[in-house]
């Protein structure tokens, strides 16, 4: 670190950074002002100064280092007495000072105005150890992606695409487990996309330092987050430290910029569209794969800064809905690449199944259209410890049967006026409606009575119908209805 | 001394210096002149650390630049184009040089009433040739030792010129600055410049004491009693040559007593020895090498 170069970032800045302090003072200590608890009021507080930290790290890279993207700017602050190295590490360190600083002063002093007999020590050093991890992590990434750009604008449109990255992630998974994943279980698939973000991550384990309830501290977060900032360590090396400064103002073709980051969008959304097409295809994504195809040229063109329609873009984007169509397809046919067939149990000690289903009232089994007037509903529900889960188990057999005729009916061709569902879930306990590893199952024929008989029987297992004689509905237990229709 | 040794320079696939050499010694104004393009921003770049070589090596008196980076503090650069943050003024543009450069106030001030600026002006705000005397004026409150001037002088009007060219005298003379001026003005750089550079192709194919240089090649302008042809003057180092009629006008490479003395051995009718200046001095050097490329 350069101490002169401090020194002159602090008395060029002083007035921001001044500014900047009392803002964040003033608006953290706003949740201050409820009466309610005190030690929710505090960490109320902390959110509020996570939130305007994190804004931070976005804002301070681009303020310290948009020099590098101006030719005239980085004549004069790349021709400084201080080696590039140590540029480097002074601007950080001087953000890091700046948004950690700010942090550390507003948590203390609010804690020892407010909150020091509702809040402990070992909290709040939890919350500002965490705090300096958020910060500085944050900082050393969202900095690598403003490097990788050769002018300002593209610098901050990269740190906006890469930050929203896992959420266009998120979509395509969500779509393909809803499309082509019968059951379309989200729960143990979605996780993953929380991995690609350092700020998601960040943010899941400052609620467990907020002390939220239910949200447990992450070490695989800390880690991976870790690991991230790591690498954008090695990114900042390579593109401050050894970056070629003739690069500013020029366009941005670093590989991890636009030419990745708008054939990774695009290929995202194909995704997500294709996966819907494969369950139901419309004309409307056609048009959609034209708005598609539309964007795509205007992004090569905020890329380019020229309007640019080649055989190549065309190729590559026809290239793109290809391979997007491909792995669709490849995805249905193999009921979402084998991921159907299996299901996954969570910690929990209990499974929880739900059947419902609007039938006929002479036959339970047979299911009538959502469009028919409804008759009879049918409710069963059936709570399964996992240890007694096995091939040898009558009701797990029994649902097994069921789970895989409504796997069948997802991947058939025939369309089926479906109301009939069943549900798969964790739960801690028989009697518990936390559910967790939700699946849900369409039928396209319902329980037969006799297996609705031995959900009924089992120890954990109940079944209701409600009769839709009147407007209201009159709710049976299964043996009730059987008397009433004199079975 | 400023000595530059085996310097490689690309932009992607186009070199741009190419093996270049060079040798400038303390207390001197180096002329660095060269078609557009030829790499004369891109040389001072790299002699003042905003560029990084691709292979070679700058030292200034025997330190290298880009891996001794406080060398620098004893540079000053001015490019063509210089930075002024937005709502800057002279006064908070000081901040920078006071706490990165060995800074003189008493010189700051001295400069500024020389340039006939003040601290309050706000630098946005100025005309092209006052932001110039802004940069100059910064460029030598931090007591350089090597100034590099990227066509930075052009824009000066003559009378800052003038008090310009003063400046650089006295610092010259008191402090051994070493001046490296980058101009297209070759007029200019012939009052002020006691050396020059020809860039070209990436090197500096020619350089050296600016006084001995233009003594080395002259104009002649000759008249025969016999038509003649430039075969006719195969033994001269002849940079220029055009005839019209019996009249032939040459710029030749070389000694001008010992040229003058062959010359008359021809038997010329006349014979008028005009001297070149900087200008024709860079014209017919890059004419000459042209035709020896072709």
């Amino acid at each position: 670190m350069n101490k002169s170069w401090f020194r002159y970032l602090f008395r060029n800045y002083r007035i921001p950074v001044i500014f900047f302090t009392v803002v964040f003072f003033g608006i953290s200590a706003i949740p201050l002002i409820s009466s309610g608890n005190i030690h929710n009021d505090y960490m109320g507080s902390v959110e509020v100064m996570t939130v305007l930290a994190g804004m931070m790290t976005y804002i301070l890279p681009v303020i310290l280092f948009a020099f590098v993207h101006n030719r005239r700017s980085s004549d004069q602050l790349l021709a400084l007495p201080l080696s590039r190295s140590e540029q480097l590490i002074t601007n950080m360190a001087f953000a890091f000072t700046v948004i950690f600083g700010s942090f550390l002063l507003t948590s203390v002093l609010l804690w020892l105005i407010n909150a020091i007999h509702a809040v402990s020590v070992t909290e709040l050093l939890t919350v500002i150890g965490q705090e300096a991890f958020f910060t500085l992590t944050l900082l050393v990434i969202h900095t690598f992606w403003f490097l990788i750009a050769n002018n300002t604008f593209d610098g901050i449109v990269m740190i906006g695409s890469w930050t929203c990255l896992p959420l266009l992630f998120l979509g395509v998974i969500s779509s393909f487990v809803s499309n082509t994943v019968a059951g379309g279980n989200f729960s143990d698939t979605g996780g993953i996309a929380m991995w690609l973000s350092p700020l998601a991550m960040n943010i899941h384990n400052l609620n467990f330092a907020l002390a939220a309830s239910d949200v447990f501290y992450n070490w695989g977060y800390t880690a991976v987050t870790a690991i991230y900032a790591i690498a954008a360590c090695y990114g900042l090396y390579s593109q401050f430290v050894k970056r070629k400064s003739e690069r500013a103002g020029q366009l941005s073709d670093h590989p991890l910029a636009y030419r990745l980051i708008i054939n990774l969008y695009a290929f995202g959304i194909l995704l997500t569209i294709c996966f819907s097409a494969m369950n139901s295809f419309s004309v409307s994504m056609l048009t959609m794969i034209l708005l598609l195809l539309f964007i795509y040229v205007v992004a090569q063109f905020v890329y380019r800064r020229k309007i640019q329609l080649t055989v190549k873009i065309l190729g590559l984007f026809a290239a793109l809905t290809v391979a997007a169509a491909g792995c669709a397809f490849a995805a249905y046919h193999t009921h979402g690449f084998g991921q159907a067939e299996r299901y996954t149990f969570t910690d929990t000690g209990y499974i929880a199944m739900h059947y419902n289903s609007s039938v006929s009232a002479d036959n339970l089994s047979r299911i009538r259209s959502s469009e028919d007037i409804p008759e009879a509903y049918v409710y069963a529900e059936v709570v399964l410890p996992v240890s007694e889960i096995s091939q040898s188990n009558e009701i797990w057999q029994i649902m097994e049967k069921y789970r895989q005729a409504g796997i069948d009916t997802f991947y058939s061709e025939e369309t089926y006026p479906v109301t009939a569902y069943l549900t798969y879930n964790n739960t801690d306990s028989p009697m518990s409606y936390t559910y967790t590893n939700s699946y849900s199952y369409r039928l396209s024929e319902g329980i037969s009575l006799e297996d609705l008989i031995a959900i009924d029987s089992y120890r954990n297992g109940s079944v209701t119908v409600t009769d839709y004689d009147d407007a209201y509905g009159t709710e049976y237990s299964l043996s009730a209805w059987l008397s009433k229709k004199g079975d | 001394m400023l000595k530059i040794e085996h310097l490689y320079k690309s932009f992607g696939s186009k070199t741009v210096l190419d093996d270049l050499n060079l040798e400038i010694n303390d207390s001197s104004i180096f002329g660095l002149v060269g078609i557009n393009g030829a790499g004369k921003s891109t040389l001072l770049r790299l002699i003042a650390g905003v560029y990084e070589a691709d292979a070679g090596k700058i030292t200034l008196h025997g330190a290298d630049t880009s891996k001794e980076p406080l060398t620098r503090k004893e540079i000053a650069f001015v490019p063509d184009e210089a930075y002024y943050p937005v709502g800057a003024t002279i006064g908070s543009m000081k901040l920078l040089y006071e706490t990165m450069y060995s800074f003189s106030e008493a010189d700051f001030k001295k400069y500024l009433e020389l340039f006939e600026l003040d601290e309050k002006m706000s630098v946005n705000n100025l005309s092209k040739g006052m932001k110039r005397r802004v940069s100059l004026l910064f460029a030598l409150s931090i007591k350089p030792k090597l100034l590099l001037l990227d066509e930075a002088y052009d824009g000066l009007e003559p009378l800052a010129r003038l008090r310009f060219k003063k400046a650089l005298s006295g610092l010259i003379e008191d402090e051994g600055l070493t001046v490296i001026i980058s101009s297209h003005n070759l007029r200019e750089l012939e009052d002020i410049c006691d050396s020059f550079g020809i860039l070209e192709g990436g090197r500096i194919v020619s350089y050296g004491d600016l006084l001995e240089s233009k003594d080395m090649i002259n104009k002649y302008q000759l008249a025969f009693a016999e038509e003649k042809t430039r075969e006719d003057f195969s033994e001269f180092d002849v940079l220029h040559y055009e005839q019209e009629g019996r009249v032939q006008r040459l710029v030749i490479r070389g000694n001008q007593e010992e040229v003058t003395a062959k010359l008359e051995g021809m038997k010329p009718l006349l014979m008028d020895v005009l001297p070149v200046s900087f200008e024709e001095l860079f014209i017919y050097e890059l004419e000459s090498r042209g035709e020896s490329n072709e």
